[in-house]
């Protein structure tokens, strides 16, 4: 997922900052209403195009969030009876329904935006880096960066065994019996693999110091200077303020 | 070695399970089946560690997931802790060693998520998510169903082949280990017959 791009004050920050401006966004969604949001979304793609991908990252959010808004306009907009119903072309809507579906939409819309922005300009070695710097246990950032790196790779051997069972006969164009086929045929080589290599690699990784005590020790730290620890700390207490007001308003 | 539920084993079954979920979740995609199949990891994690490790492994594919495929995905977290921590007792419970019992663990699974999944897709989403179970909901409604029986009948159908599926595959993938796979996990003992 990641992309290489212009060096930009976002991406010479720390992942940790990266991610405590995810935290205040997820915060923004239930509190503000949906004009709001649109246009921290317009920023977002905005942003997305100065860091060098705006025209991909448009084009997911574009084939993920097209769905869902179809979706969300058809059910609340026409199907469930929301307010007083009001006329939209040949047919009757419900135009309180089509807000909901707006704001549902908006909120999903931009928390996609931001998260992609995250993962497209943070490389898993690098949130590892700073969780281990930030001294979080050596386990909890294992699981939540080694994922990220295994996915790739358990993606290009699961393409390796589609590409020799198609080569022996099978096709993902087939019929629904031959993809079912073909479907086991790749899982078990696949899942038999990773299953027999798991002890393995949590040896090579003990072998590594993996759970060395009291901390690791990193060769190559991830720098931060005093003002970025700051700006983290603010952006962290602006999360927290935005869901202590939800729950003052509500 | 470290041993106890959190040890390196343990942690390094979890990351596999959390990468075969996404990975075979969009090959279901590519090979346009009509199931999910974004549990197999999650429910192999619980028949080889138990619900703990399954649990983990389901809540952290969910939340990682969310952050590539979409903030819908996370949302349904949640859900796929409890796949991986029922996955677990079942297993414990030994319904793992023939067929016909992971097709069953398949169908309780189901009905397991459901109690989860419904509150979540109505509170949070109104009912739809964007996938193509939203046309059955649309459906439900259109025939005058209330909200709450169009999506319960949605998740249940949607889930039950695909669960039944994931479950019958991990029964296969565990049988085909060899024999010192028990060493290496010693909860698979509660699935071998």
């Amino acid at each position: 997922m990641y992309r290489p791009g212009p060096d930009t004050l976002w991406r010479r920050a720390s992942p940790l900052t990266r991610l405590a401006v995810l935290a205040v966004v997820a915060a923004m969604l239930p509190l503000w209403p949906a004009p709001v949001l649109l246009g921290a979304l317009c920023l977002a793609l905005a942003g997305a195009a100065g860091l060098g991908f705006g025209r991909a990252l448009g084009l997911r959010l574009l084939v993920l969030m097209s769905p869902v808004g179809l979706a969300l306009g058809l059910v609340h907009g026409f199907l469930i009876e929301r307010g007083p119903p009001g006329i939209c072309g040949p047919f009757a809507c419900y135009p309180e329904g089509l807000r909901y579906a707006l704001l549902v939409f908006s909120r999903l819309a931009l928390l996609l935006s931001v998260s992609l922005i995250f993962v497209m300009t943070t490389r898993p070695s690098d949130l590892a880096r700073a969780l281990d710097g930030a001294g979080v246990r050596p386990s909890v950032s294992y699981l939540l960066t080694a994922p990220l790196s295994l996915v790739e790779s358990v993606g290009q051997e699961a393409r390796q065994i589609r590409d020799s069972l198609q080569m022996r006969g099978l096709s993902a164009r087939s019929t629904l019996r031959e993809r079912f086929r073909m479907l086991a045929g790749m899982v078990n080589p696949l899942v038999r693999g990773l299953i027999t290599e798991a002890p393995i690699r949590a040896e090579a990784l003990e072998m590594r110091g993996f759970r060395a005590s009291p901390k690791r020790g990193l060769i190559d730290p991830v720098e931060e200077t005093a003002r970025e620890i700051w700006l983290r700390r603010g952006l962290l207490a602006l999360a927290l303020l935005q869901l202590g007001l939800l729950l003052l308003w509500r | 070695m470290t041993s106890g539920l959190f040890s390196t084993r343990n942690l390094v079954l979890a990351a596999i399970g959390i990468a075969l979920n996404i990975a075979l979740g969009q090959t279901a995609s590519f090979l346009k089946l009509p199931i999910f199949l974004d549990s197999i990891g999650t429910v192999l994690a619980a028949v080889l560690a138990g619900p703990v490790i399954g649990g983990l492994t389901g809540l952290l594919t969910n939340l990682l997931w969310g952050l590539i495929q979409g903030p819908t995905v996370a949302f349904f977290a949640p859900v796929a802790l409890v796949i991986g921590v029922v996955a677990g007792l079942l297993a414990r419970a030994g319904f793992f060693r023939e067929i016909w019992q992971a097709a069953l663990s398949g169908v309780i699974i189901t009905i397991a998520l459901a109690f989860v999944a419904v509150p979540i897709r109505i509170y949070l989403f109104g009912g739809v998510t964007g996938s193509g179970a939203d046309f059955l909901t649309a459906y439900l409604l259109r025939l005058g169903q209330d909200l709450f029986p169009s999506v319960l009948t949605t998740v249940l159908g949607w889930n039950i082949a695909d669960k039944v599926l994931t479950a019958v595959l991990v029964w296969g993938i565990v049988r085909g280990l060899p024999g010192r796979a028990s060493s290496d996990w010693p909860f698979l003992a509660h699935s071998r017959a």
